[in-house]
């Protein structure tokens, strides 16, 4: 079915105005590219980019595309790890960016923030009321509210200790596939019960409509308390994870690890003295002073269980803020020495030393690439490990980029079948559909196809990512 | 510029581009990304992303290639970014060094091979 | 958006012939940058000299050409701009805008007593840089800026031989722009370059007592620091200018975006995309204006980006060198 770009153009500068809509090639070449290695291929290169500045106008788009049959692709920030930002196949890509209002009421207990908001600009008014944002991304300086939420991911946060995002949102305004606006939830800070609609669009990752405003309540600042260990070997902070649980330990907001080589790498871009071994960091949490400081104490007498060479409370705060940061620079400067390839293993809880030993040797023996190397770090208390194959050179082909990824994800969510795991941060389709296919029953990935269908007949919104095309 | 000039500035571009890891950290810190209200090409991550498809002949120079990469204010706010949480590009350079590529074929009474 | 190829095309044209032709941006023959100085009988030649590169001496003529393009642009599709200004350069473009100049006394009145101010100020530490009077050329910035490095190879070497033949060895520069071209572009071209480049505020806030002392005014007012986007994130220089003002008894207030992360006035791309550039610098002053209402800037295009708001946002923006004229 051939489509006119300009006819296309036409019609959507007429819901949000021309200088909204961009139907030029660089423009749609630009919004296409995701954080994927490997190159914009044409079928991935929108018709046009249009940017709507309400669900009114998204509801026109979506009618519109109902009628000509053309899909929809939403776009965030394209920081999606697992491929979910990039079009499958050629369509109209909707941007939220414009949509970035924010209105907190302290009286009511919650704030109400539309989808193209940057976290970190979100956390930065929410600070002002001394209220948290439950979502600690990476990448919040750009990552997208209406995102992180569709995905439903906290990032670095473990989620026995706070939950996930989704379970702050009291409702939402939401355009379904075919073009109609609805609200679901409540204004209340009590979360119905029941059949609320509300829980099936968190973490619809674009798939069921665009959520157009999320209502989320105000949680009020913790007081946090921060320690550091040092370990001989990655293994023992495994030993220790797996003991936090097994002793019914409440976890820390954050459980962060570098390995061995990650912790020498992330110490030095920030400018740290080698590390000794292994690092695991955490942040305690508590609605408390004392009970901050009481819960940092006991959990540092905790950690003996797996003899860490040395373990403490770190209280001046730049000092953990240089701490903290080489975990995140430990990722940045591997990719300056060559590529990176992740994963997100997540197992059961008694299953991690085996997954981590699994992932060692998936990765140092691929089909794809030979000579790679093996680096880990990653929310080690959630429990995820982060594996890496790292390759010291950037001079790769397209083809072979794809082929490790490809080779990556596959194997390393077989981990994540065989120890009864499902991964915890990054959605499930796009990259991750076979895995999903191969975990559960059929019927399971039927009942998405079933729900999909029935709410976007056409198949019109992420066209492909459920599908699992690259 | 002559050709062998023009060939080896454009390998040093791509060669440049290919170490971004698109963490797009830069983008937020673009003036222009702000006051377009968050149009991706008028980010710095976007503006290395056209200079990269112009180079490998996905994109063929046009008035929105021009107004995307013309309209970088050269400020270097991204250079920073990239410099303290990215891969330590000079950026808005690379952005120079695609309008010089480009500038020979906008000058006029000059031949010179089209990007 | 549209049409951008053929306009950006026709202002680098405009530029190169200019500059080819007469050595300045604005294509003018007609010595405009040397009034600044009547009545001060700087020395002529000597070692060190202040070179001005005409850069605030072209403001007044900057704004009028800004809004000629701007009203010219319309007519963009019969090929007029180019035509038109090259045309007018060479018989009457010197005269159209040297006559609009003459609307826009504010500003010129604010270029000359910046640069009498950093005289002064000089002369208030014991330096008397020379001037190169009607022989000052420009640095050539805006061509390195917009990719011209072609012709900005012929530019430079021309610079550097003048300044040889006046046998200058160090050069005090009074904006970032060219104290940056001086410093870090010109090596690139030229073999054994060895000129000492400084930017005057480095010089002041080396001998920052001495120039206390010669403060006749003090001026107690609080500023707000709008950081040039060249002096800190390229020259490094961040600290110079607060040392200066502090000494001159200023009280200087810090907006969230300074120093090495200051936001740009929107100035560089003015020359095309003039609605760009205003949404920039009207964000930008939004954001000073918060502060106080008293902006203090280090460079010339940030001076005239920012003036634009003055009577909208009841501020004034001052250039240090203004500052330096009132306190000495």
């Amino acid at each position: 079915m051939e489509v006119d770009r300009a006819k296309v153009g036409k019609h959507l500068a007429k819901i949000v105005g021309k200088e909204h809509v961009f139907t030029d090639r660089a423009t749609s070449v630009v919004y296409a590219k995701d954080t994927m290695p490997w190159d914009v291929e044409e079928k991935n290169i929108p018709y046009a980019v249009v940017r709507p500045s309400n669900s009114k106008e998204i509801s026109k788009i979506l009618k519109y595309a109902n009628e000509k049959l053309i899909p929809v692709h939403i776009h965030g920030s394209g920081t999606s790890l697992v491929g979910l930002a990039r079009p499958k196949t050629k369509g109209i890509l909707l941007d939220t960016a414009r949509m970035k209002e924010i209105r907190v009421y302290p009286e009511r207990g919650y704030f109400e923030v539309e989808p193209g908001l940057h976290i970190a600009d979100v956390r930065k008014v929410l600070a002002k009321h001394n209220a948290m944002l439950p979502v600690f991304p990476g990448s919040e300086l750009v990552a997208t509210i209406g995102g992180t939420i569709a995905v439903n991911t906290s990032a670095h946060g473990v989620d026995a200790a706070l939950g996930k995002p989704g379970d702050f949102v009291l409702g939402f305004e939401v355009v379904l596939p075919t073009g109609e606006v609805i609200h679901t939830g409540t204004e209340s800070t009590r979360r119905p019960a029941g059949i609320d609609p509300t829980k099936f669009f968190i973490g619809s990752e674009g798939l069921l409509g665009v959520l157009t405003l999320l209502r989320m309540r105000l949680i009020p600042l913790p007081y946090f308390q921060h320690i550091v260990a040092n370990y001989k070997r990655t293994e023992d902070i495994l030993d220790t994870v797996m003991e936090m649980y097994k002793q019914g330990i409440f976890p820390p907001l954050f459980f962060e690890f570098l390995d061995e080589d990650a912790a020498k790498i992330g110490y030095d871009a920030v400018g740290l003295p080698e590390p000794i071994g292994a690092v695991a960091m955490m942040r305690i949490h508590s609605w408390s002073k004392a009970g901050a400081e009481e819960r940092a104490q006991n959990f540092l007498k905790f950690l003996s269980v797996a003899n860490p060479i040395e373990a403490r409370i770190v209280t001046d705060p730049e000092e953990w803020n240089t701490i903290w940061s080489s975990r995140a620079e430990a990722g940045n400067y591997m990719y300056r020495l060559g590529m990176t390839f992740g994963s997100e293993i997540t197992p059961r809880v008694d299953k991690l030393k085996d997954a981590f030993q699994d992932a060692k040797v998936i990765i140092l023996n691929l089909d794809s690439y030979k000579d790679n190397e093996f680096i880990s770090f990653g929310h080690i208390g959630a429990p995820t490990i982060h594996a890496y194959a790292f390759v010291r050179t950037k001079d790769i082909s397209n083809e072979v980029k794809k082929a490790i990824t490809v080779e990556m994800r596959e194997k390393t969510e077989e981990l994540n079948i065989k120890y009864g795991g499902c991964g915890g941060e990054w959605g499930l389709t796009a990259q991750r559909v076979s895995f999903l296919k191969k975990k559960y029953e059929p019927e399971l990935y039927e009942l998405l196809v079933k729900m999909k269908k029935a709410l976007d007949p056409n198949d019109i919104l992420n066209r492909g990512n459920l599908q699992g095309w690259i | 510029m002559d050709i062998k000039e023009q060939e080896v500035t454009k390998n040093t571009l791509l060669k440049e581009i290919a170490k971004c890891r698109a963490c797009r950290f830069c983008v937020d810190a673009c003036s222009l990304y702000q006051v377009t209200e968050g149009v991706e090409s008028m980010a710095p991550y976007g503006r290395l992303q056209i200079l990269k498809y112009l180079l490998n002949g996905m994109l063929d120079e046009d008035d929105p290639i021009i107004y995307s990469l013309y309209s970088c204010l050269q400020c270097g706010r991204c250079d920073r970014v990239c410099q303290a949480k990215g891969q330590d590009l000079e950026v808005s350079k690379l952005i120079r060094l695609g309008k010089y590529l480009l500038s020979q074929g906008l000058v006029k009474g000059k031949k010179s091979e089209k990007v | 958006m549209k049409r951008s190829r053929r306009f950006v095309s026709e202002v680098l044209s405009t530029l190169r012939d200019n500059i080819q032709r007469v050595g300045d941006p604005l294509g003018m023959k007609t010595v405009y940058w040397t009034e600044w100085a009547k009545g001060l009988d700087l020395p002529r030649n000597g070692h060190t000299i202040l070179l001005t590169a005409r850069m605030y001496q072209m403001l007044p003529y900057i704004i009028q050409v800004a809004s000629l393009v701007a009203s010219a642009k319309p007519f963009l599709s019969r090929g007029g701009l180019g035509a038109m200004v090259n045309l007018g350069n060479r018989f009457m473009g010197d005269q159209i805008i040297r006559l609009r100049a003459l609307g826009s006394q504010n500003i010129k009145a604010k270029s000359r007593n910046a640069l009498r101010g950093i005289v002064s100020a000089l002369s208030a530490i014991g330096q008397t840089p020379a001037y190169l009077y009607e022989n000052e050329p420009y640095s050539g910035v805006l061509l390195y800026d917009l990719g011209l490095d072609e012709y900005i190879d012929e530019h430079i070497k021309k610079v550097y031989r003048l300044l040889k033949s006046q046998n200058v060895k160090t050069v005090i520069g009074v904006d970032p722009h060219t104290v940056f071209m001086l410093k870090e572009i010109y090596p690139k071209y030229i073999d054994n370059y060895d000129m000492e480049v400084k930017h005057y505020l480095e010089i002041l806030s080396e001998n920052s007592e001495m120039l206390k002392k010669g403060c006749k005014q003090d001026l107690e007012k609080e500023f707000v620091i709008h950081d040039s986007c060249y002096m800190t994130r390229d020259l490094g220089l961040i600290e110079q200018i607060r040392r200066v003002s502090e000494g001159l008894g200023m009280t200087l207030r810090e907006p969230e975006n300074t120093k090495l992360d200051t936001a740009c006035c929107g100035g560089p791309i003015e020359y095309a995309f003039r609605d760009l550039t205003e949404k920039i610098s009207r964000s930008r002053m939004q954001e000073l204006s918060k502060v106080s209402k008293n902006i203090v800037v280090e460079c010339p295009i940030c001076l005239i980006n920012l003036r634009k708001y003055e009577k909208e946002m009841g501020i004034k923006v001052w250039d240090i060198g203004e500052l330096l004229f009132r306190a000495l």
